[in-house]
């Protein structure tokens, strides 16, 4: 009886008034509750960016290049960021825009080649059907509202003649003879593939040389 | 009372970058037009695709060769639709569909006049238009099947 008065049974006057309720702040794992008020996380914005990739197609050939700064908004946050793709003798991807994103197709992409080389039929991923399925892969993503953030550019050589594709994160693709997405970063360490009949190169890192001698000319940014 | 998020609040120096809102949709630019002739039916589109002020590609043709109706249509004897469609349609209207002519007798345009005229209002929309250039295909559909022709148009 003492003890029912004590801690507040039939009592009006709270033990702690105006404090935090318990949980308040810090969700317990595996609570149903914080689970149920946590929404899907999807990328709406682009964390860790790369920004140009390069392409050119020449006689023979083409030649990719990216740059490879890993920017965090303005930060230049990673200096070493690979931002080109080998898939295979004849195929590279190039990447721009943000690079969790750029990682998770690469794994993607790494295991279908490898689903594809078990099969043993000779068949594998060519520079045009992997541009078509990218842009499968990214008009999908962007109707569920959850774009792979970035900006895609498929280069190699089919049927003995050069390929160059661009998919963006909307799923908007096209082909060219020169392509380009993003700004140039240009202080930063870049990677060079060219792509020929013989197979893929890919030079670097090259350490692009800056000249700053007409920085004391520009006014009006400080 | 203080607020609890308070304390996980960043330095205003260390903030997160700048959000930047998806939109699944792009304006891409280009103007299509089509006419349909006595003997002919005829449809053009410039092969700019553009994003902003960048210009993505110039030889992006809009035309395929089947014509499935889909979604709601109504019969026209000439139309402009695209970025430019509103300084193609009155010069249409005026030539084929003899709008704002006193004593106007409607008269069949022959083909070869309606393809120097298709090149004459894209030129004209080039000016002005930042989403149409590069070049034109022109399809011309008649008894005999189907040609294409290849028309340049300022690239600026």
């Amino acid at each position: 009886m003492a003890s029912s008065s004590m801690f507040g049974h039939g009592n009006t006057t709270p033990f702690w008034t105006g404090g935090p309720a318990p949980g308040q702040f810090y969700s317990f794992p595996g609570s149903q509750q914080a689970a149920a008020q946590t929404p899907a996380q999807r990328t709406l914005y682009p964390v860790v960016t790369g920004s140009s990739v390069l392409g050119i197609q020449f006689e023979g050939g083409v030649v990719i290049a990216a740059d490879m700064l890993g920017s965090y908004g303005s930060l230049a946050r990673f200096r070493d960021c690979p931002r080109l793709f080998k898939v295979n003798d004849t195929t590279v991807v190039g990447a721009a825009g943000d690079y969790a994103d750029f990682q998770y197709l690469t794994n993607v992409i790494e295991q279908q080649v490898i689903d594809e080389e078990c099969l043993n039929d000779g068949f594998g991923y060519t520079p045009k059907s992997l541009h078509c399925w990218l842009t499968r892969v990214l008009y999908n993503r962007r109707s569920k509202f959850n774009p792979l953030w970035n900006t895609y550019i498929v280069a190699g050589i089919e049927d003995q003649k050069p390929f160059l594709g661009y998919v963006d994160k909307i799923g908007m693709a096209y082909e060219a003879t020169s392509l380009a997405c993003g700004f140039g970063a240009y202080i930063a360490l870049y990677q060079v593939a060219v792509i020929t009949k013989d197979g893929v190169d890919i030079k670097g890192p090259i350490k692009s040389e800056t000249n700053w001698e007409v920085a004391h000319m520009i006014k009006g940014y400080e | 009372m203080m607020d609890p998020t308070m304390m996980s609040e960043p330095l205003s120096d260390y903030k997160a970058p700048m959000q930047v809102h998806f939109s699944p949709y792009e304006f891409n630019g280009g103007t299509i037009l089509a006419i349909a002739g006595e003997d002919y039916a005829l449809i053009a589109t410039d092969t700019r695709l553009s994003q902003g002020f960048s210009i993505h590609s110039r030889d992006s043709p809009k035309t395929y060769p089947f014509f499935d109706p889909v979604g709601s249509y109504e019969r026209e004897v000439f139309r402009a639709k695209g970025s430019a469609s509103a300084m193609l349609q009155p010069l249409l209207d005026n030539q084929l569909g003899g709008k704002n002519q006193q004593g106007y007798q409607k008269t069949p345009m022959p083909l070869k006049q309606c393809i120097a005229m298709v090149k004459d209002v894209f030129t004209s929309a080039a000016e002005r238009d930042i989403y149409t250039g590069d070049s034109i295909v022109i399809s011309v559909v008649t008894k005999d099947g189907t040609k294409s022709e290849q028309f340049p148009l300022r690239k600026d």
